[in-house]
């Protein structure tokens, strides 16, 4: 062949690289409609009672699964907690916040962001991001070098500076504890939900304040509320777009 | 070569001890202390055969780790169809109830120690098979709160920039000023830490 039908085919060619992006955009899923689930959690700051009185969602949570309790702050190992409003919300602090919120405790968990910055920073990938939302721990894989709590803005990650065994008055057999030089954080219960349960403060919570659900589902309770009701996320200037909605 | 006599039989000799073990264990059929485990009654097999355990156990439970922790499956289809949880303390602990007639006794005559147990439970037999729930019984409460106190409805209102008094060598220095990583979370506490 001659010079110009080479070119001719070359471009021919080069046009070939488009087509997968094309087939990509024309044939990809609409959310809700892949079968991929994105799951979220609604705390409703109303409901939840006054301070000190009410701990049932954090003693389920760290009952069954393992969480050693010190008497250290300094050594505390937490995967839901509760903290005031203005250290949870400091970008809607000011000098005359509703008392009806400003006094009472705001429940507080791994947000299990859509971008999390814990996830790229590990050097081992032990947290890494499902396919479903939740951003994961694997301890197998975890060094201990704290980078991702250095890099979660919402301080939801805890260090294990010493084996947690002593300080656990009662182990849940079914659960693994961790082991001294892990980073520790909230799972979203994924072992109960891979047998179709929700998490297990969702189920504790007695005033029936926390909403667990599919975002992904336009028919789910957490949809529902979010369609209807303003809420409110920690710290969303950050971009890491939080998956933890808070009712005020 | 110098000194023969000497070496030559010295050699043979060495080397009749050198192969002890093989021709001693021939001769009079003495095998050594090989460990004997003991199986879990009523079960005649394993999730794979006996041979497969015991040359792939390593990495079944590898595969298991990372299919569990990474991709999120927890059924494991066994050779002979049978459906398995993929979990040590769960199915294989199940059967294999006491880990010291069973797993370490081999790990010990090989001087293997997996570090598998700092983390996953062995059920004592007094426990095993209960649940933990939920919300603590009465009796927990009353043994946690004597254990601690009523810690739980302290609520510290801001978080706290800790102050330490230590007695120093150097005269100018009577506190120390530890800023704790709970801190970091909040703006108003970054501010307290810097005045």
């Amino acid at each position: 062949m001659n010079r110009r039908a080479f070119i001719k085919l070359l471009g021919l060619g080069l046009a070939g690289f488009t087509l997968r992006p094309a087939s990509e955009l024309v044939g990809a899923p609409q959310a809700g409609h892949g079968g991929e689930k994105k799951w979220a959690m609604l705390v409703d700051l109303n409901a939840c009672v006054k301070k000190g009185e009410c701990t049932d969602c954090i003693s389920a949570c760290h009952r069954i699964h393992n969480v050693p309790n010190f008497n250290d702050t300094n050594h505390e190992i937490k995967w839901i907690w509760t903290a005031p409003f203005s250290d949870v919300f400091p970008e809607q602090q000011h000098l005359h916040v509703n008392e009806r919120l400003s006094q009472r405790p705001v429940l507080v968990l791994c947000n299990h962001c859509e971008s999390p910055p814990c996830v790229p920073v590990c050097p081992t990938k032990a947290t890494f991001q499902r396919s479903d939302g939740l951003v994961m721990m694997d301890f197998h894989r975890c060094i201990g070098c704290r980078y991702c709590m250095a890099a979660c803005p919402y301080g939801s990650r805890s260090f294990n500076w010493q084996d947690p065994r002593p300080a656990l008055a009662k182990i849940n057999e079914a659960f693994p504890t961790r082991t001294k030089g892990v980073v520790e954080k909230c799972s979203f219960c994924d072992e109960r939900l891979a047998k179709g349960l929700i998490p297990a403060c969702v189920e504790a919570c007695k005033e029936k304040g926390l909403f667990f659900g599919d975002l992904n589902n336009p028919d789910s309770r957490i949809r529902r509320i979010l369609a209807k009701r303003f809420v409110i996320r920690r710290k969303p200037e950050l971009g890491t777009n939080p998956k933890v909605y808070y009712l005020v | 070569m110098y000194n023969r006599r000497l070496i030559l039989p010295l050699i043979l000799v060495s080397l009749v001890l050198v192969t002890l073990p093989f021709w001693y264990q021939a001769l009079t059929g003495q095998v050594g202390a090989a460990p004997k485990l003991e199986l879990p009654a009523g079960k005649d097999r394993c999730i794979e055969s006996t041979p497969y355990m015991r040359s792939h156990h390593v990495d079944l439970l590898n595969t298991w780790k990372e299919t569990v922790v990474r991709q999120g499956e927890r059924v494991y289809m066994a050779g002979d169809g049978k459906e398995y949880t993929m979990s040590l303390t769960n199915t294989c602990i199940e059967c294999h109830k006491d880990k010291a007639k069973f797993c370490d006794r081999c790990h010990n005559y090989v001087q293997v120690s997996p570090t598998c147990w700092s983390c996953h439970n062995v059920p004592k037999e007094e426990t095993r098979g209960t649940t933990v729930a939920l919300r603590a019984t009465s009796d927990e409460h009353k043994e946690r709160e004597s254990r601690i106190g009523n810690r739980e409805s302290v609520f510290l209102c801001f978080p706290v920039t800790r102050y330490s008094f230590r007695v120093s060598r150097f005269p100018f220095r009577d506190c120390t000023f530890r800023f704790t990583f709970r801190d970091c979370t909040s703006r108003s506490a970054f501010r307290d830490w810097r005045l």
